[in-house]
């Protein structure tokens, strides 16, 4: 089964989907219920950025699929599909954008939390998406901050290292997950690398202050 | 019809072939009743008895797998409000492992752990993961480790078929 037969075959379960149809070998075109038609390409790749897209003609794509789980996307390609009004995930991010009836504004449920707390918080001037899950933080009167958000339910050493080697630069993870659970080695491994592991309560707490 | 052929998968669940006919943990019901007649030898149990008190076991922890599973489908870490990092859930969720979970789980294994001989082969390796699970979740929510454990083996639900 060819990857976009694959797609279709999951996405025509969606309560939402009227109807779904195959345009060419990587772009499928679906009916919402609420009768707007929208492109989706089929794509997959661990690390996405401009050059990675380049065969997607973006002015007529809605929702670029990537099969790939948890896969980095870059800051500008961020900037790109805000402007150019598309967006980009995996497979759940693509089922929660039809259930929400919006795929070419999509943001996920994490982010939209993650976004607007942060963008209420009185020290914080301005936020920069650095990449899929990295923010630059520019603070009033205090140094700018980087974090990145996991939302694991499981934190361990593993997910830390494997954040900082997806990822590289930030000063602070956010466990966005609040079930979240630190397992002691989470916690050395980031203490070793020079960086913290805060709750959500914990950064709106920090921003106050000077960390790094 | 019942068909005498395992399914391709190989995983302990129920599964319909495509004759329509259901494999329970990976075996057809024929499979399954002739374990049965074999344990039911070894055993020196009668075949009738083995099978009437799997079955009264199964009523007595069914309710309690059931109510667990409508407490982690409710209150649990998977449900959406895991991207709400100011969600209250998870205050609900730790009380209701303490009050509801932890108990249920003793429950279970008291249970099984007393009607053990009942247990065929495969589901007593099925239960030896379910006590590691059961064990390791206890620790962490009782403050024994910080470490993260086994999670729940599905295939539980489906012993004592």
């Amino acid at each position: 089964m060819s990857l976009i037969d694959w797609c279709i075959d999951k996405i025509s379960g969606h309560g939402k989907v009227e109807s779904i149809s195959k345009i060419d070998s990587t772009t499928l075109e679906l009916t919402h219920q609420n009768t707007n038609t929208y492109a989706v390409s089929v794509f997959s790749c661990e690390r996405m950025n401009l050059k990675s897209i380049s065969d997607i003609d973006i002015q007529k794509v809605d929702f670029i699929l990537n099969i790939k789980k948890d896969a980095y996307i870059s800051g500008k390609l961020m900037q790109l599909m805000e402007s150019a009004d598309f967006s980009i995930g995996g497979l759940g991010d693509l089922y929660s954008a039809l259930g929400s009836g919006n795929l070419s504004n999509y943001i996920s449920k994490e982010m939209q939390f993650v976004i607007r707390g942060l963008s209420q918080h009185n020290k914080v001037k301005r936020i920069y998406r650095l990449d899929n899950r990295r923010f630059e933080i520019e603070r009033k009167l205090l140094p700018d901050v980087t974090i990145l958000v996991l939302n694991d339910y499981d934190l361990t050493a593993e997910s830390v290292r494997s954040g900082i080697d997806k990822y590289g630069d930030f000063d602070s993870i956010l466990t966005s997950n609040p079930n979240c659970r630190r397992s002691s080695n989470a916690e050395k491994a980031a203490e070793n690398s020079g960086r913290k592991i805060m709750s959500w309560g914990e950064l709106m707490g920090n921003l106050n202050k000077k960390w790094n | 019809m019942i068909k005498n052929q395992k399914q391709t998968s190989g995983d302990h669940s129920v599964n319909y072939m495509a004759g329509g006919d259901i494999v329970i943990n990976g075996l057809t019901r024929e499979e399954l009743l002739s374990l049965l007649e074999e344990h039911s030898k070894r055993e020196a149990i009668p075949q009738e008895e083995l099978l009437s008190t799997r079955e009264d076991v199964k009523e007595v922890i069914a309710p309690l797998f059931e109510e667990n599973s409508h407490i982690f489908h409710t209150y649990g870490p998977m449900t959406e409000e895991r991207f709400n990092p100011e969600s209250e859930m998870p205050e609900q969720w730790l009380r209701k492992i303490q009050d509801f979970i932890l108990p249920n789980n003793r429950k279970i294994v008291e249970t099984i752990e007393r009607n053990k001989k009942l247990l065929l082969d495969f589901e007593n390796d099925i239960f030896t993961k379910f006590k590691q699970h059961v064990d390791d979740f206890e620790a962490k929510h009782t403050g024994k480790t910080k470490a993260n454990g086994t999670t729940f083996p599905e295939d539980i639900l489906l012993i004592l078929e």
